[in-house]
């Protein structure tokens, strides 16, 4: 389903930002992004190498608590025997 | 579709897990030429946890289309707690502005990958980059017809309501001589794919489960029957069914747009509708179906039709009024009918060759745009397939 990743961007080219998180780097396209001020540090939800919106440092924060659980969870349940 | 040219890696890495992908092995039979690894998350996500936070939780699990998962876990959840929804203007108005926003991103930066050769379509997304910079559909609230005007002077050429009304009239045979006479990228993008486009023509059911309540509370039984088995490939009526923005409750025509072409041209033709004023079962904010059905024991099922299809939301509740907490909740997402290993998509997949030649692959995109699945398409190893389907 359309699940979009929270990164921080870490550097802008133009309409290109490379982008981080969970220490995997990814370049996204800002092409809709367009109508937002953004600067290095600030945080977008990125999919299928797209930036699609800009999002606060909480929003991240609650989004990656939320993923995190999961994974946990996941990895948990492939664990047991 | 990554990978074409040689079976590629399998890339891993912290991220990879969360959204998984559909891998797919051309011209092999179904339903082992079809599979996807997205993982399920609602349950996890939302079981037990208090229902009041379910529309933020689903929003912000599925980003993308946050707003319609919100609007739809919200109508769902209104229904299991007070035996009905009430879909209000601004829901409606949330869900066009949702809609319209992914069909301009599908258009200027989807489909010239999928439909373009390298060189041109790197042309266009150059250009698109720059005309999607003035889209009020990406912006902060546009004025009423902003978006009307930015379509006609940098897609349709003409003014949107002559548009449509010429497409409402004659799909097949607007569509063919405006993409032959207008100037500008974007008919001469459709023109270029024309004939690739329009000799894929695949033939599913249109879902069309939230027509009534019987049938929305035949699927509600299936679902609670089957659980995320259920939910991860879902049927109709015990078959596959594909669901589009050619397969909508006010669109008597839709069905009838049998090739990949159609129904891209189906999405531009929904992006008019939606940037004009509402007319009720034509154009604007009422131009999408939305609502929910209370079902027993505080459980319910709630549909919108958002820009891939039709996303379903099934909902038990466990206690009620504040302190209810969510016992079961499955989304069934556009992606999961039309990438079922037995659907739409998997049939073309087997049609392929097995080597399929260039022109082949540009069929095949086509298709893939007018489906638009969410999550990436991949070229799979046979090894890989055998792997998945005994995961």
């Amino acid at each position: 389903m359309c699940l979009a990743i929270p990164m921080q961007v870490m550097q802008i080219d133009g309409l290109s930002a490379r982008c981080t998180a969970k220490g995997v780097e990814r370049r996204v396209s800002l092409w809709l992004l367009q109508h937002e001020t953004l600067a290095v540090g600030d945080m977008v939800l990125a999919h299928l190498g797209q930036a699609v919106q800009k999002i606060s440092h909480e929003q991240a924060r609650e989004a990656w608590a939320l993923f995190d659980e999961m994974l946990a969870a996941d990895a948990q349940s492939r664990a047991a025997p | 579709m990554t990978g074409r040219r040689g079976v590629q890696a399998i890339p891993m890495n912290t991220l990879d897990p969360l959204g998984g992908a559909l891998w797919v092995r051309a011209g092999e039979p179904r339903p082992h030429n079809l599979r996807s690894t997205r993982p399920d998350w609602v349950d996890r996500a939302t079981r037990g946890r208090p229902a009041r936070a379910l529309p933020d939780t689903l929003g912000r699990l599925f980003a993308l289309c946050s707003r319609a998962h919100a609007v739809c876990a919200g109508l769902a959840l209104q229904a299991a707690q007070q035996g009905r929804a009430e879909v209000t203007p601004a829901l409606r108005g949330q869900l066009a502005a949702q809609t319209v926003r992914d069909h301009a991103q599908q258009i200027w930066l989807d489909w010239p990958g999928r439909l373009l050769p390298p060189t041109d379509a790197a042309a266009f997304q150059a250009r698109a980059a720059v005309v999607l910079g003035t889209c009020p559909a990406f912006g902060p609230a546009a004025a009423p017809g902003a978006l009307a005007d930015w379509l006609q002077t940098h897609a349709l050429g003409l003014p949107p309501a002559a548009w449509l009304s010429r497409w409402d009239e004659d799909p097949p045979g607007w569509l063919r001589h405006w993409s032959d006479n207008a100037p500008g990228e974007l008919p001469r993008l459709l023109r270029h794919c024309r004939a690739v486009a329009e000799t894929a023509a695949p033939g599913l059911p249109a879902l069309q489960v939230h027509a009534s309540d019987a049938a929305l509370q035949a699927l509600a039984g299936e679902i609670q029957a089957q659980g995320a088995r259920f939910a991860r490939q879902p049927l109709w009526r015990g078959w596959c069914a594909e669901t589009g923005v050619w397969t909508r409750l006010h669109d008597a025509a839709g069905q009838r747009l049998h090739s990949a072409w159609l129904r891209l041209g189906a999405r531009l033709a929904e992006a008019v509708r939606l940037a004009l004023p509402d007319e009720p079962g034509r154009c604007g904010a009422d131009w999408l179906a939305l609502g929910a059905l209370p079902l027993a024991d505080g459980s319910a099922i709630a549909w919108v039709e958002m820009a891939r299809g039709l996303l379903l939301h099934h909902l038990q509740l466990d206690g009620s009024g504040a302190d209810a907490r969510v016992a079961a909740c499955h989304v069934i997402a556009p992606t999961e009918w039309n990438f079922h290993p037995d659907g739409a998509v998997a049939r073309a997949v087997e049609a392929l060759p097995r080597q399929p030649d260039a022109e082949a692959w540009r069929g095949f995109d086509a298709l893939v745009a007018a489906y638009a699945p969410c999550v990436p398409l991949q070229h799979a190893p046979s090894s890989l397939l055998v792997e998945v389907a005994h995961a």
